[in-house]
């Protein structure tokens, strides 16, 4: 049997002279979700479309089940694709909304029945089946286009961003629904979105597209621990990230980076990041005093908490934080530079908002990034 | 100046749809007050009733006692900040001094006020750029200027930070804060995103379908909110909500064959409250902890049995779906307690709950109990 239930090789598609997707290999294992997570405009659509065979591509193979199905038409390939509109019949009611494709399909009717209870209970919309659709909130109508989607049994769902325009609550809550069809009915899909959480909490692998080429691939931990350059470690924290800039110079002690930005000092690698002693001593980078990027995630730091610090210690402005209810993000400003720390909400009991405080950062948590390429380092 | 913004038995109806139903709010002097719901609930129509820019169709508007309910916008003496910037193709200096002009404000009044509110907001080196120079922070930065340098009585915010990036957004949103502070004034602020309301707000009005559910300081609405719509509507994930049986005659509160817990107090209480069997059990995802083992239940906690449905990465946490006897739970927890724990789907887990972070809902009016 074939490794993977769908395999694309070398797929490359141009519109005019601009390449939209550039030699994709990708592998899909039955039952698993695989999320393309990229910025609008980074070519998922494109991807999605080409694998339901609604766009034919200039170059490259898809293969289901280790055959080739390029020349295969749309309704021959067992695909469903569910677009970012999920818009249903408002006239109709929900029992017959989830039934159209099925109709189409001239299923028997007590088949159909069932098939439609069953996925309406799964998605918690049994009491609203006699309901008329433009009588729903939006969260329902999302359900019950979901349900409309699902209903049908094909071997491979497409999803291209479903939860978009959607509001926050909602999207989370559908979010986890998802999930659940995935774990409990074991379907394979695809799953295109352009947010970070929602790809981490969703699949199994996500690869990351960027300008029509894949840029890393890997289990969500395996991707939001070590992002493969600065640009995806940014985008998986929506900005939030805090970054120190520095070079690498060798010293009698050993190896050391001397900080540029947003404070001045040189630490030795071994006190601070020892997991990095090995990869910076290479030769080319601390002769040469690349200069990097030290990134830190807000939730590896910690503020002025009493105990001593084992990281790097800053001492900063409190200009403000962000109440997520359950704890805070305090945002902490030193030379034009904002740093950015999860904390409990006893913090604000100290009165600590406008005075300057310590700030803690764990560098043994760091990924640390060649400032001119943008790539990471250390990487095998 | 003070103003003190009162809302009286406010109905707003547009065709058939009622856009807010009988709506009683009190907005104190010097307030930064937020009003807060999912698009759709009425909160911007009632910033616009407070601005004078829609007439109620029942109920009076006061501003400091005096009936302002027919009084015409432009009487009230009070500055909308909307969502989206409309500046003039000029520098930021004629964009602050604008709306003195147009009120005859004299020459060198107007070059002392815009300095002052150039400075208040750091705006002072760009007075002399072009609009189109600036970043879109400073653009809204102007838009406030704009608002403050007329010395209105009030101001209202419709949502004016949300087309600014992540990292502009929380700068600007912490000088608007310090900003309140020093020009001492109150501030209404409409927002449909919880965290904005959360960190900004002195207090918070929860609007839902045309209705204030709660009113009060964020942690207020946090802990102790007053209906299923508030405690899911607040925090992500919101609070879980558990439909849960009360044993009259064992005096205690089950989940199927099991005990959550034994009190004559708690269930003589809710007997009192509730024409019903069941009661909704709320307790928020952070304050559950998981265990493998079950461990004596130790006092302050109730243990209960679960089985891991599903495990969701969130990047700085893990989202744990947890179903007990059918039903779910959320449970919330840092990325190095959950790789401590080292838990799978299926598996069998024991959450300990403090018994005082857990509420009580009337499963019918699904207001707040205890």
């Amino acid at each position: 049997m074939a490794k993977y239930f769908l395999e694309l090789r070398n797929i490359t598609k141009k519109y005019g002279d601009k390449i939209v997707l550039d030699n994709i290999n990708l592998g899909v294992r039955r039952g698993e979700m695989l999320s393309l997570l990229g910025p609008p405009g980074s070519g998922k659509t494109t991807l999605l479309k080409i694998i339901a065979g609604l766009e034919r591509q200039d170059k490259g193979d898809i293969l289901m089940e280790g055959k080739v199905i390029n020349d295969l038409p749309p309704y021959q390939r067992g695909v469903a694709m569910v677009f970012e509109t999920l818009a249903l019949y408002t006239h109709m009611t929900v029992y017959d909304n989830i039934a159209s494709p099925l109709i189409a399909a001239k299923l028997p009717k007590e088949v159909m029945d069932k098939k439609i209870k069953e996925i309406a209970k799964f998605l918690k919309i049994e009491h609203l089946l006699e309901r008329k659709a433009d009588k729903l909130s939006g969260g329902e109508r999302q359900r019950v286009a979901l349900a409309r989607a699902l209903v049908k049994d094909v071997a491979l769902y497409l999803f291209d961003e479903p939860f978009v325009n959607l509001d926050a609550k909602i999207r989370s809550a559908l979010r986890t629904e998802f999930k659940k069809l995935k774990t409990t009915l074991g379907k394979t899909s695809i799953f295109a979105t352009p947010d970070p959480i929602e790809a981490l909490a969703l699949s199994d692998y996500i690869a990351v597209l960027y300008n029509g080429k894949i840029i890393q691939y890997g289990t969500p931990i395996e991707i939001y621990d070590k992002p493969i350059n600065l640009w995806l470690a940014r985008y998986l924290t929506g900005n939030m990230l805090n970054e120190l800039y520095g070079r690498i110079v060798r010293q009698d002690d050993g190896i050391a980076i001397e900080l540029i930005s947003p404070i001045k000092k040189k630490i030795l690698v071994k006190d601070y990041a020892p997991n990095y002693v090995d990869v910076l001593k290479e030769k080319d980078i601390a002769d040469t005093q690349q200069e990097i990027v030290i990134t830190i995630n807000p939730s590896k730091s910690t503020i002025e908490s009493g105990q001593e610090c084992h990281g790097l210690e800053i001492e900063a402005d409190i200009i403000g934080y962000e109440n997520h209810g359950s704890e805070l993000l305090v945002f902490a400003r030193i030379n034009d530079t904002v740093l950015k720390i999860y904390s409990s909400r006893d913090i604000l009991s100290r009165d600590i908002i406008g005075t300057k405080s310590k700030i803690c950062l764990d560098l043994t948590k760091a990924v640390i990034y060649d400032k001119k390429t943008g790539k990471v380092l250390g990487d095998t | 100046m003070m103003v003190n913004v009162r809302l009286k038995d406010i109905t707003k109806v547009f065709g058939k749809v009622v856009a807010v139903r009988n709506m009683n709010l009190e907005i104190k002097d010097k307030e930064f007050f937020a009003i807060l719901g999912p698009s759709g609930c009425g909160k911007t129509t009632t910033l616009r009733i407070i601005a004078g820019l829609e007439k109620p169709t029942k109920g009076r508007v006061y501003f400091d006692n005096q009936d302002v309910t027919n009084l015409p916008a432009k009487f009230r003496d009070v500055a909308m900040v909307p969502q989206f910037y409309a500046l003039y193709p000029t520098t930021v200096y004629n964009n602050i001094a604008l709306p003195l002009r147009s009120r005859g404000v004299s020459k060198e009044e107007v070059r002392q006020r815009v300095k002052e509110v150039a400075e208040l907001l750091g705006l002072t080196d760009k007075l002399n750029l072009h609009i189109d120079k600036l970043s879109i922070g400073d653009k809204q930065k102007v838009s406030l200027a704009r608002a403050i340098v007329r010395k209105p009585k009030l101001y209202l915010l419709d949502e004016p930070l949300t087309i600014l990036d992540p990292v502009t957004r929380i700068i600007i949103r912490s000088e608007l804060k310090s900003l309140q502070k020093r020009i001492k004034q109150t501030i209404i602020y409409v927002t449909h995103d919880q965290i904005e309301a959360m960190s900004l707000a002195d207090r918070i009005a929860v609007m839902n379908m045309g209705v204030i559910e709660q009113v009060g300081t964020p942690y207020e609405i946090y802990d102790k909110p007053s209906s299923r719509f508030v405690g899911w509507f607040i925090g992500e994930p919101g609070m879980n909500f558990i439909e849960a049986e009360i044993d009259k005659h064992g005096l205690a509160i089950k989940l199927g064959n099991q005990e959550i817990l034994r009190s004559e107090a708690l269930v003589s209480k809710l007997v009192e409250n509730i024409n019903n069997d069941k009661v909704v059990v709320g307790i928020r995802p952070e304050y559950i902890h998981v265990e493998k083992s079950p461990r004596e239940n130790s006092n302050g906690y109730t243990i209960v049995k679960g089985v891991v449905e599903l495990i969701e990465f969130t990047g700085t946490h893990y989202i744990i779906l947890v179903s007990i006897n059918g039903k779910e739970v959320k449970i919330k927890m840092n990325v190095d307690e959950y790789r401590r724990l080292n838990i799978a789907p299926k598996e069998d887990v024991y959450l300990r709950i403090p018994l005082d972070k857990i509420l009580f809902f009337d499963p019918e009016s699904e207001k707040r109990i205890l």
